[in-house]
């Protein structure tokens, strides 16, 4: 239900513009051209960059990509990593690693119920087999271009955050117009990828096939504006769903007028226009993840077992009468 | 008493210079075309032009929406984008704070999600409709599009509409590069190549006038479906057997997959019904190109 409540706010006329960061897109280029690439954007200043490109195994002309590499400032790239138990080994790394001082490192995995889920959190840090933990990607990015970063509650599992997806603009400049554009990755986090990877491609709150680079920039603009979405608790949600099933079942059983089939239909619409009304103003407002299909659920099937109930007393008493009936015309028989 | 006297007027000078400076600074407020859709233009100083994205707009400039048009308005002092479909006349300023305040009231945004199947106010048309089927391969090669597919109508009646006003596009203005020539037999051939970060989807069409216009796929068009070009894919056709040469191959191309079928019905509804057809000024995703 929550989706819901993204789609409604980021189809708002008003979007922030986040000028914090830039996506640079490098389509489906080759790594001689990604290395030239990065030599540009290495001089036009910005303030940290983070690839989102694993190089995995060596290749030709690697001596430009390293040098290209070196020459970055605040430099982040990626692991992805496998789970052992319940903590993590790093599974994919580039060839280089460890290699290259200065660079940081961080987990790309995204935390999922399973594989082709939505994705709609972002991690904070991975518990490492070897111990120690290590930093998500965009938490290492926000860490590298200066920003606080607080992971003194990560003790336990893989801490995550919601993403903030919606009512967000983030400038995503092709890697053929950097040249034109160079000025606009000044002082800027310029997360290096490309969107166009079929492989590399999710579901969102708001729509299908978006890029991992892209929910990266998204999670990285959450931790930046430092206000978190944080989810109503489950037993609130409770709450309400069993007051709310209550009431209407209350009504249902109470309310003798000829018009209370309808009365609760009304009542059941109305309902549920205003969990979803309160659950976007607690969205939007007050930064507050509610989900009341639990609710939706229990009114329905509450009425339900209304009916049925309903329906069976009936069916008795339907039943009973006729039996008592037959014996009452079988006993005037007898007399006559 | 006059040392007093000189402090006030120094203050009230002081206000006068500050609140100057931010009215300034108010009327040099940067704001700039981000997104434009559709023919807007922007009236300023007394002259018209065409509104392109990237363009730097004043408060008091005013931004003329067509029918079917969008356009959103960065304000670089407070990082916001404002964005407006409502067909009309109305100022930069005025733009925003009517963006503001849509956006501010959630009851009306929940309310126009939640529109308990009410059909879509007119002129809202369709461009693309959600597809029952999902093809895997597709999936792989055009996750955002696979499940999309241009409005069979409302791409049918374009270009019925483009075709009887002769209004097709040349050559030199192809989002591609399109070459297409007659063959010594008689026939013909094509060749594109996809420069786009995305796929782009196409077929040719076959129009025979007469009293009454009749439409098909044209011999060098896919009858199934439609040719889709992957980015940096180049694909040439050839048919060689003689064409008519009364007969019109028309290319029509999109950005998604279209029926081909559908909206082939539609364009001869619409071309034997004037009333069907759709403004030149409301600009599609569509290129229509006569081979």
């Amino acid at each position: 239900m929550s989706d819901l409540f993204y789609q409604i706010a980021d189809n708002r006329p008003v979007r922030v513009f986040d000028d914090r960061m830039v996506i640079l897109d490098i389509g489906n280029s080759k790594r001689e051209e990604i290395a030239e690439v990065l030599s540009v954007v290495s001089l036009c200043g910005p303030k940290a960059v983070a690839i989102d490109v694993n190089f995995e195994l060596p290749g030709e002309s690697d001596s430009l990509l390293l040098e290209s590499l070196s020459s970055l400032p605040a430099l982040v790239l990626p692991l992805g990593v496998r789970q052992e138990g319940e903590r993590f080994a790093v599974a994919d790394k580039p060839f280089f690693y460890d290699e290259l001082k200065n660079v940081s490192y961080g987990v790309v995995n995204f935390p999922t119920d399973h594989p082709g889920a939505t994705v709609r959190e972002y991690a904070r840090s991975f518990p490492m087999k070897e111990g120690g933990r290590l930093l998500s990607f965009p938490e290492a990015v926000a860490k590298q271009a200066g920003y606080k970063v607080d992971l003194s509650d990560d003790t336990r599992g893989v801490p995550t955050g919601i993403i903030s997806y919606h009512s967000k603009e983030i400038m995503t400049i092709p890697f053929d117009q950097l040249i034109d554009r160079a000025e606009e990755l000044t002082d800027k986090i310029v997360l290096v990828g490309t969107t166009v990877e079929a492989g590399d491609v999710y579901s969102i709150p708001l729509r299908r096939g978006v890029s991992g680079l892209e929910i990266h920039a998204y999670s990285l603009s959450t931790i930046l504006d430092g206000v978190e979405l944080e989810r109503l608790p489950g037993y609130i949600a409770t709450i309400i769903a069993v007051v709310i099933c209550f009431l209407m079942v209350l009504g249902a059983v109470t309310i003798k007028s000829g018009m209370r089939g309808l009365i609760l239909r009304i009542a059941q619409v109305l309902t549920l226009y205003l969990l979803v009304r309160v659950g976007y103003s607690m969205f939007v407002d007050h930064n507050i993840v509610s989900d009341f299909s639990q609710a939706i659920l229990m009114i329905a099937f509450g009425l339900f077992s209304v009916d049925l109930w309903n329906g069976t007393v009936a069916l008795i008493d339907m039943i009973r009468k006729k039996v008592i009936s037959h014996k009452e015309k079988r006993l005037a028989m007898k007399r006559i | 008493m006059r040392i007093v006297k000189g402090i006030k007027i120094m203050k009230q000078l002081l206000l006068i210079i500050v609140l100057m400076a931010s009215g300034i600074n108010t009327a040099m407020a940067h704001y700039s075309l981000f997104t434009v859709s559709g023919d807007v233009r922007v009236e300023s100083g007394g002259k018209t032009v065409k509104a392109t994205k990237g363009q730097a707009v004043k408060a008091t400039d005013l931004i003329i929406i067509p029918q079917g048009g969008k356009v959103e308005i960065l304000n670089d002092l407070d990082k916001r984008v404002y964005t407006s479909i409502k067909p009309g006349k109305i100022s930069v300023t005025k733009l925003m704070i009517e963006a503001r305040g849509v956006a501010a009231d959630n009851g009306a945004n929940v309310a126009s999600r939640m529109n308990l199947g009410r059909k879509t106010p007119k002129g809202s048309e369709k461009v693309y409709v959600e597809k029952g089927m999902v093809r895997r391969s597709l999936a792989t090669y055009d996750p955002e599009g696979e499940n999309m597919e241009m409005n069979a109508e409302t791409l049918g009646r374009y270009v019925a509409s483009r075709i009887s006003e002769g209004s097709l596009s040349s050559g030199e203005d192809a989002p591609v590069p399109v070459e297409s020539k007659r063959l010594p037999e008689g026939g013909l051939s094509f060749k594109m190549e996809n420069t786009l970060q995305f796929p782009i989807y196409f077929n040719i069409i076959k129009i025979t006038r007469g009293s009454k216009d009749d439409v098909n796929i044209s011999p060098l068009g896919q009858p199934a479906g439609s040719y889709v070009v992957l980015p940096s894919q180049t694909l040439s056709r050839e048919h060689f057997p003689m064409l008519d040469e009364s007969e019109e191959q028309i290319l029509v191309m999109t950005n998604c997959q279209y029926d081909v079928d559908k909206v082939i019905e539609e364009i001869v509804k619409a071309l034997n019904d004037p009333a069907l057809s759709i403004s030149k000024d409301s600009s599609l995703p569509v290129y229509i190109h006569k081979i």
